[in-house]
């Protein structure tokens, strides 16, 4: 008995705040989905889709020596620090990126050579001398990284002695 | 590939000036921007790690709804040791829904006897086995090792959950992030002038310098301004919550944007096989170079060596490719 009052209530809250809403503002004409349909999966912005390839590369036919390379599921992470030691690689005369839009996880890279190496072999030279520099740093900061452990223990022996 | 060697010598430099438990501090030298920025982004975003992304509820009776707890479980952080190379993604396992090599089981349940009673992460518990001793433990930084608190419960409530903890990237949401915060910080003294101060009387008085400062000098105002001045020295603060040492974040972003490149380079020596853009350019190399051949070199120096040639000799026909025999001709752009 005690739960039937209560539901009764329920149904009549709902009713009256339906019926202000008419009054007050538009009435949405269809309920809501739990789930709105709209909203991307999160995958989307980091798998490739079925199908989908990593680099699309499209040679730019105006112009000798040049493509454009269309990466997808990257952002700025990859194609700012492409880019950047793309200019400094030899035989490269340009190289820019652009995100062509924020919601779409998908930068564009443009390259232009003098023609001894083609803009793919820039890329593929940029992209391994940047794994040689991450390799460099990685073990440069594993050596120092340890010294400074090392350095900060002998320190706190020491201030265990003094004390 | 010798140019990239008169380039930058060295490579980068690094100077590590505070390591604490969850803290590292760090000076990143001959470096340019676009490669520090690439490290504290990647850091942020991409560097896996351990949290609860399903929650299972038997029951709960307290006061906070499902939805609410499992939101709050989620940011809990978990050990994460050695979760890049131990765990699965779930998404890329083998196995039908979950296993030990892509997922870590909790359990948590709580009833309150008397009083008021607070659940703490502390009261997670990894049921079942996992991939190493450590991984999916909440992380406790309090004396009490009680870690953060779940929720509150008045007498007779109870909760009882059985919590999975997947692997995932900030990338997909920022509960998997490994870091509070990255602090990073380029020419202290503004001496490149990348930053236009506002001011009332006198931008050097009103802005004091951060401590960084006393780490390179600031220009002679007499000096001119030079204009192709790069920043090539970068302050690093980075600050873990506790799932990963502050050294393995770094390597592992390292490691992250390593393979961003090795993918590049893989997928851009290896398309010939697809037949894609390029026609009989990419003819040029199929053979010489085996898409799969390419792995992420772990000693670098001495993987390169042996790579670099194959490519040279695949690659040192491109001159009659189509990029060389366009119309414009190959000779007018022979330099």
């Amino acid at each position: 008995m005690p739960q039937r009052p209560a539901i009764i209530t329920a149904t009549a809250a709902i009713a009256r705040e339906r019926a202000g809403r008419i009054g007050s503002g538009p009435h949405p004409r269809h309920p809501r989905p739990a789930v709105p349909d709209d909203v991307p999966d999160v995958y989307e912005a980091i798998l490739l889709a079925p199908g989908e390839s990593k680099i699309d590369v499209e040679v730019d036919t105006r112009l000798p020596s040049a493509a454009i390379f269309t990466f997808h599921k990257e952002d700025h992470t990859l194609g700012n620090m492409l880019r950047h030691r793309l200019l400094k690689t030899a035989h490269v005369i340009f190289a820019a990126y652009r995100v062509p839009h924020p919601l779409t996880p998908e930068f564009q890279l443009r390259i232009q050579t003098d023609g001894d190496i083609t803009p793919r072999q820039a890329v593929v030279n940029a992209s391994e001398a940047l794994i040689k520099d991450l390799g460099i740093l990685s073990r440069e900061f594993t050596k120092e990284y340890e010294l400074r452990k090392a350095a900060n223990a002998a320190n706190q022996q020491q201030q265990n002695i003094a004390e | 590939m010798d140019y990239e060697m008169d380039l930058e010598p060295t490579g980068p430099q690094v100077t590590v000036r505070e390591a604490e438990p969850y803290r590292v501090d760090f000076r990143l030298t001959a470096v340019d921007l676009a490669f520090a920025n690439s490290l504290r982004r990647t850091i942020l975003a991409e560097v896996p790690t351990l949290a609860l992304d399903l929650i299972e509820i038997e029951s709960n009776t307290s006061v906070l709804p499902d939805e609410f707890l499992a939101h709050r479980l989620g940011m809990i952080p978990l050990n994460s040791y050695n979760c890049d190379q131990d765990l699965d993604y779930t998404r890329d396992c083998d196995c039908e829904d979950h296993c030990v090599r892509c997922s870590v089981t909790l359990s948590l349940h709580a009833r309150c006897g008397s009083g008021i009673m607070s659940v703490y992460a502390r009261d997670l518990i990894v049921v079942g086995e996992r991939i190493n001793d450590k991984i999916g433990d909440p992380v406790t930084t309090d004396p009490e090792n009680k870690g953060p608190l779940i929720c509150k419960l008045r007498k007779g409530q109870e909760i009882k959950m059985t919590c999975l903890a997947k692997k995932g990237t900030a990338k997909e949401h920022a509960k998997w992030a490994p870091t509070a915060a990255v602090g990073f910080e380029y020419d202290p003294n503004n001496n490149l002038r990348h930053v236009d101060y506002w001011y009332e009387q006198d931008a050097a008085k009103e802005w004091p310098v951060s401590e960084n400062a006393a780490w390179e000098p600031a220009a002679n105002p007499d000096q001119p301004f030079d204009y192709d001045a790069e920043p090539n020295c970068f302050y690093f603060d980075v600050e873990s919550i506790g799932n990963l040492e502050p050294d393995m974040i770094i390597q592992q972003g390292i490691v992250s944007l390593q393979r961003k490149l090795a993918t590049t380079v893989s997928v851009l020596l290896g398309e010939g096989e697809d037949g894609h853009a390029g026609g009989a350019e990419d003819a040029e190399m199929m053979g010489a170079n085996d898409p799969d051949a390419y792995e992420p070199p772990e000693g670098i120096d001495g993987n390169m060596t042996a790579y670099g040639n194959g490519a040279a000799s695949a690659w040192g026909a491109s001159a009659q490719t189509p990029y060389g025999a366009t119309p414009y001709g190959q000779s007018s752009y022979g330099f």
